[in-house]
């Protein structure tokens, strides 16, 4: 019999509703940050200052008309968006948010999200493979040779905070940060470079390559619509919220700050706070940049960041040694 | 002076053009501006219009019979083969040697073949269409096989490039022959946005047509109508009020400013930097504003009419002009100097798309393209019209013929434009722009044609009078014409994800016919969406 | 062309946007009439003496005479006409008010053309 806390957990906090009401809370608040950084105004009739307009969006695109193209494999395109957004959700239920160890965690979960991880960028590919179009084609190439690009290290950074703290589960990051302060004290670079990483998973620009609106029309998600669209849309804010929940719960601490674990909540308004800054830089990185051409991709993203890493690797080794 | 009428043709018969064409080139007229068709009841008539970099023009007159032919221009001047597939498309004249000639330019493949070409006077427009709805060809534009060329190797694979695409503005096609990235060639294909309006410009009087001249094109739609009534004016012999003509002008370069940072806004968006378009956007609606003060629209200024302007500009208006073109200039300069010093867009904009002077003459190409591989071709200067001999300014010209160059030069034909618009407010005459009585006369027999700079390039009109009240002919070269064969010429040797940069780095604006096809799949029919399709579902309060 | 300052230049500026208040306005909360703007052409029909230059002038063909009475020329009746506007055809030039004789079409500058789904005008 399944435990009343585990339901909890997967479906309402911080699983299905927490994560979807997060996912349009920060699609919201990047609509609204970008617009007024290029002088609009943003979302603003729905709901106060616009706020339900993501809520709205999603609502309205599961009423539409779903045009599927002849020559599309129905399994994969029927399978694909919904992946898409049960594994995020799966992650962000792993998660811890207002205690150390909750319903769902388990020796060695912190491993399993970095498997959860490349999995997840699976999911768009069979997206994108699933329709017989040339833009979809392109875009699904662009978008693995950015992953291939990323991925490394993205896990690297990640490997090397597990490295340091010897830990691989969540409960017990969060204990080591109790004891020495958040990682970011310790490794900086890898702070830095796996938001850079987040950054790029995201597709947000400037490594929105996949889904170039400019150049192949929508990328991987062209020949979506209705529903398939609405999954897909939601399944990235969802990465999004799932991606910064876990950097800052690697690397700043999670729910950790004054009166907690005593007052379990108050956990929460750590939590929250850290994520909204991570999200902050990554929109106010959105919108000043444009997007990079593929043929710099590799050399900006390789040649620049990999030999930070390895020198964050040379200090997380060091700082374990002596601690 | 802009403008002149046309007193004398080089007369010549059909098989001896290739000659006569080449003698001419070799005096140095080496601008080819356009071919003109007309009808001539049992003949067709074709005048070609040639130019001299330094003003001079001259035309060659010939004519052939109804689905007759002659030879082809394509050797002597390579730009050529656009105007002719245009006359072609147009009144069913062949150019023998032209190797375009089996690809239609404007028409949809499913013209009826009984019926005249369009221009033709007894060509009807409304049997056109009727027999148009119930062609049911569902392919009506794009199954033409690219064969009989050997350059196309098996692994060549032709990417369709629009009519649907997010990248562009307005629809157009080209066939691209890609090899692994990079692209052979590039085959374009206009005519999805044709509207017929040469045919609708000969049935309407000279006034009305300047309304529907004007909206050609809604960004360069004051220098359609200029360049029309100053053809018009010419076969009238009017002298034109000294104020009306300086009002005339700072509506011109207002409307070359906002132009041009429509496109470099665009420039932006295509390179997926979507703050820097609305921020150059946010800029440039200081300008729309004083569009909307002097002329009451931002879009169809409809502010020249026959005789001079609609309107006055009072004193204390030109005042606040010259304040909002002031902070506008150093807004921009602001903003522009910090992106165009970002890494990111010099490697995005150097180096694509190049080309070189030489492609540039044989193509005839006009307008900023022209001047960034460094001749100085503006009309402005060249063919003086409007106000421009008296005010000073210089030719931007750059050497570079890539999209960064092209970036430079119209950034700095903006600050020029704001000089030229100073120099204007300062030295405005009085007295009475508005003619008293509007135009609604007829037009003596005569033939004139008028050059303008366009923000996009050269603009020429030919018009025809007949001493009626309608023209009876009106032939419009819009300065995309001319510069697509630059685009297709600029494609080769480029990637896949530089081909909206590259075809937007001429500046399109395309102006063609447009008519909506439904096609039903459950009833197995076709329909086509018109104006009373429109106003049914309007009525009903939505669409079905 | 040459003092920009490259990426930082564009950090200063976005912060600065992002505190500024926005170009676009919404619409209809803050509506302003242009003083400048053509109109909407309203007929005065006790001008109107039925000559027609409207019709004959107007460039998109919006304008057609209907018969709306008779008045009297010397002894005989004729039928009086008046013009009716289209105004999804009109363009709002002013042509039919510029050349009007009589100046019993004037351009009027607030209007609303605006429709609800339902039909409606706002």
């Amino acid at each position: 019999m399944i435990g009343i806390d585990v339901l909890f957990t997967s479906l309402v906090f911080p699983g299905l509703l927490f994560s979807v009401a997060m996912a349009f809370w920060f699609q919201y608040l990047e609509r609204k940050i970008v617009a007024r950084i290029q002088r609009r105004i943003g979302p603003l009739y729905t709901g106060p200052h616009g706020l339900f307009q993501p809520l709205y969006d999603f609502l309205k695109m599961l009423f539409k008309e779903e045009i599927i193209p002849e020559n599309t494999d129905k399994l994969y395109y029927r399978i694909a968006p919904v992946l898409a957004v049960v594994i995020p959700i799966y992650g962000m239920a792993l998660i811890p948010i207002i205690c150390y160890k909750c319903a769902l965690n388990f020796e060695g979960d912190f491993l399993f999200t970095l498997f959860l991880f490349s999995l997840s960028v699976f999911t768009t590919a069979i997206a994108g493979y699933a329709v017989y179009s040339p833009y979809s084609s392109v875009g699904v190439g662009r978008l693995i040779v950015q992953y291939s690009i990323y991925e490394s290290f993205l896990a690297l950074s990640l490997a090397i905070a597990a490295l340091q703290t010897s830990i691989i589960d969540f409960s017990g990051l969060l204990q080591y940060q109790t004891i020495h302060g958040p990682l970011v004290f310790y490794q900086p670079i890898g702070f830095v470079v796996a938001i850079i990483a987040l950054i790029a998973k995201l597709e947000k620009p400037p490594f929105d390559l996949p889904h170039a609106k400019q150049e192949i029309v929508a990328g991987w998600m062209t020949e979506y619509s209705g529903r398939g669209l609405a999954f897909l849309k939601l399944s990235k804010d969802l990465s999004m919220v799932w991606g910064i929940s876990l950097i800052s719960t690697v690397y700043l601490g999670g729910p950790l700050g004054p009166l907690f674990p005593e007052a379990g909540p108050v956990g929460l308004l750590w939590f929250a706070i850290k994520c909204l800054a991570i999200s902050l830089v990554i929109i106010f990185v959105r919108a000043v940049s444009g997007r990079t051409r593929v043929y710099g991709l590799a050399e900006r993203l390789w040649a620049r960041v990999i030999p930070l890493v390895v020198l964050q690797f040379i200090i997380a080794v060091l700082v374990r040694w002596y601690m | 002076m802009g403008a002149r009428k046309i007193e004398e043709y080089l007369e010549v018969e059909a098989q001896d053009i290739p000659s006569k064409v080449s003698e001419i080139t070799s005096k140095g007229y080496q601008h080819l501006v356009t071919i003109t068709g007309l009808d001539e009841g049992e003949n067709i008539g074709l005048i070609y219009h040639f130019s001299k970099p330094s003003g001079e023009t001259i035309h060659i007159k010939t004519s052939v019979k109804k689905h007759g032919s002659l030879p082809s221009i394509v050797d002597v001047i390579r730009g050529a083969y656009i105007y002719e597939m245009e006359v072609h498309d147009m009144f069913g004249i062949i150019f023998d040697n032209n190797q375009w000639m089996k690809y239609k330019l404007l028409l949809p493949d499913c013209y009826p073949l009984d019926e005249p070409p369009p221009l033709w006077k007894e060509a009807d427009p409304d049997k056109i269409r009727k027999k148009l709805y119930e062609a049911t060809s569902a392919a009506c534009t794009l199954t033409e096989p690219i064969s009989g060329t050997s350059m196309f190797s098996p692994e060549s694979v032709v990417v369709p490039f629009g009519p649907y695409h997010p990248a562009l503005k307005e629809p157009e096609h080209f066939r691209l022959v890609v090899e692994g990235e990079r692209i052979v060639q590039a085959i374009p294909r206009i005519g999805f946005v044709h509207r017929g309006i040469e045919k609708a410009a000969e049935r309407r009087s000279f006034l009305r047509d300047i309304f529907l001249l004007e909206r050609i094109c809604g960004i360069c739609s004051m220098h359609h109508s200029w360049t029309f009534v100053e053809a018009v004016e010419k076969l009238l012999g009017l002298e034109i009020d000294k104020r009306a003509v300086y009002i005339r002008t700072l509506v011109a370069e207002l409307e070359r400013i906002h132009s041009h940072s429509l496109w470099l806004g665009l420039v932006g968006y295509w390179m997926g930097f979507e703050t820097m378009f609305m921020w150059v956007w946010s800029i440039r609606e200081n300008i729309m504003d004083l569009l909307e003060l002097i002329a009451g629209n931002r879009v169809h200024k409809s502010i020249v009419t026959i005789g001079g302007v609609r309107r006055d500009v009072s004193d204390e208006k030109l005042g606040r002009i010259k304040e909002k073109v002031a902070s506008f200039e150093k807004r921009f300069t602001e903003v522009m100097d910090d992106i165009l010093t970002l890494d990111e867009f010099i490697a995005r904009t150097s180096g694509i798309g190049k080309y070189n002077l030489d492609t540039a003459r044989k193509l005839c190409v006009v307008g900023p393209p022209r001047r960034a591989v460094g001749d100085g071709y503006d009309i402005r200067k060249i063919e003086p019209y409007g106000a421009y001999e008296e005010v000073d300014y210089s030719v931007i010209t750059d050497m570079g013929g890539d999209v960064y160059s092209l970036v430079k030069v119209r950034m700095l034909e903006i600050l020029e434009s704001t000089r030229i618009i100073q120099q204007i407010i300062e030295k405005m005459p009085s007295g009475n722009p508005v003619p008293k009585r509007a135009f609604m006369g007829t037009v003596p027999k005569g033939e004139a044609y008028a050059r303008t700079e366009a923000p996009r390039g050269e603009l020429f009109y030919y018009v025809s009078a007949d001493n009626k009240h309608n023209p009876s002919r009106v032939k419009v070269r819009t300065p995309t014409l001319a510069n697509i064969t630059l685009a297709a010429e600029a494609l080769k040797g480029q990637t896949l994800s530089d081909v909206p940069l590259v075809i937007t780095m001429i500046d399109p604006c395309f102006s063609c016919m447009d008519r909506v096809l439904v096609i039903d799949r459950s009833s197995k029919s076709s329909r086509v969406l018109d104006e009373r399709y429109f106003r049914r579902i309007r009525r009903k309060g939505g669409i079905r | 062309m040459s003092k920009g300052r490259g990426g930082l230049g564009l950090v200063v500026e976005a912060i600065r946007s992002l505190f500024e208040k926005p170009v676009t306005r919404d619409y209809p909360a803050s509506e302003e009439v242009v003083e400048t703007i053509r109109g909407m052409p309203v007929l005065h029909s006790e001008k109107c003496v039925g000559c027609g230059l409207c019709e004959r002038s107007c460039p998109s063909g919006a304008i057609t005479m209907v018969v709306v009475g008779k008045r009297k020329i010397g002894n005989k009746e004729v039928p009086l006409r008046n013009p009716r506007f289209d105004y999804f055809r009109c363009i709002y030039c002013g042509i039919c008010s510029e050349v009007c004789p009589r100046g019993a079409i004037e351009m009027v500058k607030k209007f609303g053309l605006i429709y609800t789904s339902k039909g409606g005008e706002k």
